[in-house]
């Protein structure tokens, strides 16, 4: 799935559920509809966030530290 | 010194330690009067997991006698202790390997073991959702409803007045929530300043050790025991462990900053009642108190949370089976295959949100030392088929910043409502001193009308 441009939460609902089809079969992707409808929002939220082209992962929250950004 | 079960737990982790080590109090009474309480409540309430009193009274014998022999094993000696049963812990099971035949781990996470090595007295591991499945534990403030969770039994426990500190975990909401919904307090640190080895993971990255206490002053002793750099957890941070004491009398007092965007929107009016009536006290009694507002990029914390709690925990459990459906037909919580369809790209682009958002909430500390806002939208929810709201916790734990939670009153029903302050990073010891001189302003509630008897 494309991160960009952003994708909205239909677009990213139909490729889980798509790809929850294709691996588990439909009753299961039935089942999982709730939380595939969530995770959907939750990708169409950070595939539309404006991230700085100079920011990295910040893998764990205390690493942040290296970059002297503590108080 | 004559004292009752319940006064000697009220006592608290310093007054206890205090205790036994003048020869007030011995380990033994410490352990009976907490075995007394359990045995009076533990059907009603339900935080225990796995206990045995054969066990808990032989090494409350071993303290003992070292007690009596001047040998004191350090500043916990006697000290009851509940432990979430997420920590492992020597020759007891971890429930949250959801194994077909529990088995005795074979050697303790680093908090237990710091704990032991400081004298504590382990009484025994707490509840937590296993697998899915909702724990039986009920609120020592009314048994109709959650204690919260995932440190269920926990919160329980030190509510009830079982035990005055446990060991919770914070992935989501999970420490502070149970201790807000059960009336008592909690610290959730900083990232990586309380080792995680031996900690069965929900989400590496977002998993923080905890303490639930009756006080601050409690949570900041143990805090000096178990914090600090562990070379068995790499993402511990360099930094010795704080004072053991807080020294918090005589303090300037604190700038607190009230949270008045996205806390304000997902709360009931009942909390933002209790966070301004709070704020209006701590005003009264010195504090410097003014609105702050986060930055507008704030909302995403939520969705990044989700991301990558989703993807850490569907990589932890990609050898479980999935759990069977709930009765209405719909995929559990525990069930990780969802979060697993996730592509990397999103994984990584939440944890660049998750640095630039690190960054721009910085400035919100540069005049205040503490946001305030509430831990949960409502007080904890009726019925145990759910442990209540995280969301207000999440952004907390997404973040690493320190959270620490203490009571603002009781609802109109006689339910906790817990007040949340967060500091800067790395800022955990001022965090509690900040909530000890709140604490005293704003009083702590007295133990459940369940745990008085």
């Amino acid at each position: 799935m494309r991160l960009h441009p952003k994708v909205t939460k239909d677009e990213a609902l139909t490729v889980l559920t798509n790809q929850a089809i294709a691996l588990w079969g439909a009753e299961a992707a039935r089942a999982m509809e709730t939380q595939l409808r969530s995770l959907a929002e939750a990708m169409a939220a950070v595939s539309a966030a404006e991230v700085p082209e100079d920011v990295e992962p910040l893998y764990f929250p205390h690493s942040a530290a290296s970059f002297g950004m503590t108080s | 010194m004559t004292l009752t079960i319940s006064q000697i737990i009220e006592l608290g982790v310093g007054a206890i330690a205090d205790g036994v080590a003048k020869g007030e109090l011995t380990p033994t009474d410490v352990a009976e009067a907490v075995l007394s309480r359990i045995a009076n409540m533990e059907e009603r309430v339900q935080a225990w997991s796995f206990l045995d009193a054969q066990r808990l009274r032989a090494e409350a014998r071993s303290l003992t006698a070292e007690a009596a022999a001047g040998r004191l094993r350090g500043p916990l000696h006697g000290v009851p202790v509940g432990i979430k049963d997420e920590f492992h812990v020597q020759g007891m099971p971890t429930g949250f390997r959801d194994l077909p035949t529990p088995v005795p781990e074979p050697e303790d996470a680093t908090p237990v073991a710091r704990l032991k090595a400081a004298g504590a007295l382990i009484v025994g591991k707490t509840h937590m959702p296993v697998g899915g499945r909702m724990p039986p534990t009920r609120n020592p403030w009314n048994l109709e409803h959650t204690a919260g969770g995932s440190s269920s039994g926990s919160g329980a426990a030190v509510g009830a007045r079982m035990v005055p500190v446990a060991l919770a975990e914070q992935t989501v909401g999970s420490g502070l929530r149970p201790a807000a919904y059960c009336g008592v307090d909690a610290l959730k640190p900083t990232y990586g300043r309380i080792s995680r080895f031996g900690c069965y993971p929900f989400a590496w990255s977002l998993d923080h050790t905890s303490i639930i206490g009756l006080s601050m002053e409690d949570i900041a002793l143990v805090f000096s025991v178990i914090a600090g750099p562990d070379p068995r957890d790499p993402t511990t941070l360099p930094d010795p462990a704080p004072p053991a004491s807080l020294d918090s009398w005589g303090l300037r007092p604190p700038r607190i900053g009230i949270v008045r965007n996205f806390f304000p929107d997902r709360s009931q009016p009942v909390m933002r009642e209790a966070v301004d009536e709070a704020a209006a006290r701590l005003r009264e009694t010195g504090a410097e108190v003014r609105d702050a507002l986060l930055p507008e990029m704030f909302g995403m914390a939520w969705p990044a949370h989700q991301i990558i709690f989703g993807v850490e925990g569907a990589t932890f459990n990609a050898h479980r089976p999935a759990p069977a459906n709930r009765p209405d037909g719909t995929a559990g919580v525990g069930d990780r295959r969802p979060a697993s369809l996730i592509p990397a790209t999103y994984y990584l682009q939440a944890q660049r949100i998750r640095q630039l958002l690190y960054m721009k909430v910085l400035s919100n500390f540069r005049d205040v030392d503490a946001l305030l806002m509430p831990v949960a939208p409502a007080p904890a929810p009726k019925g145990l088929s759910s442990t209540g709201d995280a969301s207000l916790l999440g952004p907390w734990s997404l973040l690493g910043y320190p959270a620490i939670t203490i009571n603002g009153g009781l609802s109109a029903e006689g339910l906790p409502l817990g007040l949340q302050f967060v500091a800067a990073p790395k800022q955990d010891y001022r965090l509690l001193q900040i909530g000890a001189w709140c604490e005293r302003a704003l009083g702590r509630l007295p133990a459940p009308p369940l745990a008085k008897a």
